[in-house]
């Protein structure tokens, strides 16, 4: 089975991400980046099948400037087999469908029999392109996925819902868009960061895939930090069918969520 | 200015965001509530083919950013060539454009954000309370062809 897995590389999540001077973009001039976490999933999930089925191969892709090929180093350091670079003019300003006709003609040239992306990226949180990804193909999506497993003439792929999981059954080609791998993403072995650093990543010119990367476009008019939260309150009565009693008041009367 | 609100049912009527985001709809326009029916549970492929279909152009799309809504909401963008934006805290409509605020980089910066329309928006739950004395919205069936669906459901496993 042939596998490819669509990343993005965003500020890594343990760093602190402040507003720009100029009110409508953020300050990257300390950010450390890595692959955005759901992606980081998806790469699991990949390399979990590859696990267990050794012919299975995973690439990896990603549509970004030229520090992305970063993100690529740490996941062939993960076990990916290839990665694919597309960079260039217009990788940070191609609009969502764009970027999912850029990363359609790779699926075009890979040829992977599934594509796997996170459910969202952890920088504009849209979750949109995963599934233009498979609108442009021409393929059915599964989004939220937990896991996926060969089955009787395709593959059963486990979609989070709300109280428990759907079990869908691809006959053929499909997107799925990652949740949550079972296991934690495995860190790079060093044998692993050893041979990454040898692999080539062929670079395409974003340019030159043909693509049209216009597209309804979001533009940004502000970022600002989220509002503080309002401060806690303690409820504490005389005894703890009183204080019951009071919560739920509260959060009646005043939470208005009751 | 036309608005589609596309709203979920629940064991107990129609869910509480799809009553957000039709009476939104309704203050923000001429206002058509959408219900997909036709199929056993929400199939991306079939629900995205019966909205597609239809003849009225909407300008503004507002659904309730669950997992079904943002999941339609995402697909129907893409298959019409409409801008989408995701899990909005709120939504104005001026002119040729939506203007929406929402939550980035996990939570961290709120954006404000403009799209052109027609736009697809998912809307966070709660971000438009209900205006007390709501009354239940005139819903419209989209009979979906479950056989649009590439894929053929299994099963459902309950979270333990």
């Amino acid at each position: 089975m042939k596998l490819l897995v669509c990343a993005k590389q965003v500020p890594d999540s343990t760093v602190r991400v402040k507003v720009a001077a100029d009110g409508r973009s953020v300050d990257v001039s300390a950010i450390t980046w890595a692959i955005s976490p759901y992606d980081e999933y998806a790469v699991e999930l990949a390399l979990e099948r590859k696990d267990q089925d050794p012919a299975t191969t995973v690439a990896v892709v990603t549509v970004g400037p030229a520090r992305a090929r970063d993100a690529l180093r740490q996941a062939l350091a993960m076990g990916c087999d290839e990665a694919i670079l597309v960079t260039g003019q217009g990788a940070d300003t191609a609009s969502g469908l764009g970027l999912a006709r850029a990363l359609a003609k790779v699926v075009e040239d890979v040829k992977p029999d599934l594509v796997l992306c996170g459910r969202q990226a952890s920088d504009d949180d849209q979750g949109f392109v995963g599934i233009a990804l498979a609108e442009v193909l021409g393929w059915p999506h599964v989004s939220s996925i937990t896991k996926f497993a060969p089955a009787d003439g395709g593959t059963d792929v486990w979609k989070e819902t709300e109280g428990g999981h759907e079990v869908w059954r691809a006959s053929g080609p499909a997107v799925l868009t990652v949740q949550k791998s079972e296991k934690e993403p495995r860190y790079p072995s060093l044998p692993g960061i050893m041979k990454a650093k040898k692999k080539e990543i062929p670079e395409r010119d974003l340019a030159s895939l043909g693509v049209d990367l216009a597209g309804p476009a979001l533009e940004v008019a502000k970022m600002e930090p989220p509002p503080a939260r309002g401060g806690g309150k303690i409820v504490k009565e005389a005894d703890p069918a009183a204080t019951a009693a009071e919560l739920v008041r509260l959060l009646r009367d005043e939470a208005k969520v009751l | 200015m036309k608005a589609w609100a596309i709203v979920e049912r629940g064991s107990s009527g129609l869910r509480r965001v799809s009553l957000e985001v039709a009476a939104k709809a309704k203050e923000l326009g001429d206002a058509a509530v959408l219900e997909v029916t036709g199929t056993e549970r929400y199939s991306p492929l079939a629900a995205t083919a019966a909205l597609a279909a239809r003849s009225d152009a909407p300008d503004l799309v507002l659904v309730g950013a669950t997992p079904t809504g943002r999941d339609l909401g995402a697909r129907l963008a893409a298959r019409k060539g409409w801008a989408y934006v995701s899990e909005a805290t709120s939504v104005s409509v001026d002119g040729g454009s939506v203007t929406a605020t929402r939550m980035t980089y996990a939570g961290k910066v709120r954006a404000t954000v403009r799209a052109p329309l027609p736009a697809v928006v998912s809307v966070r739950p709660g971000a438009f309370p209900l205006p007390s004395g709501a009354t239940e919205p005139q819903v419209e069936a989209v009979a979906a062809d479950a056989g649009a669906e590439a894929l053929a459901f299994q099963r459902f496993e309950p979270t333990a």
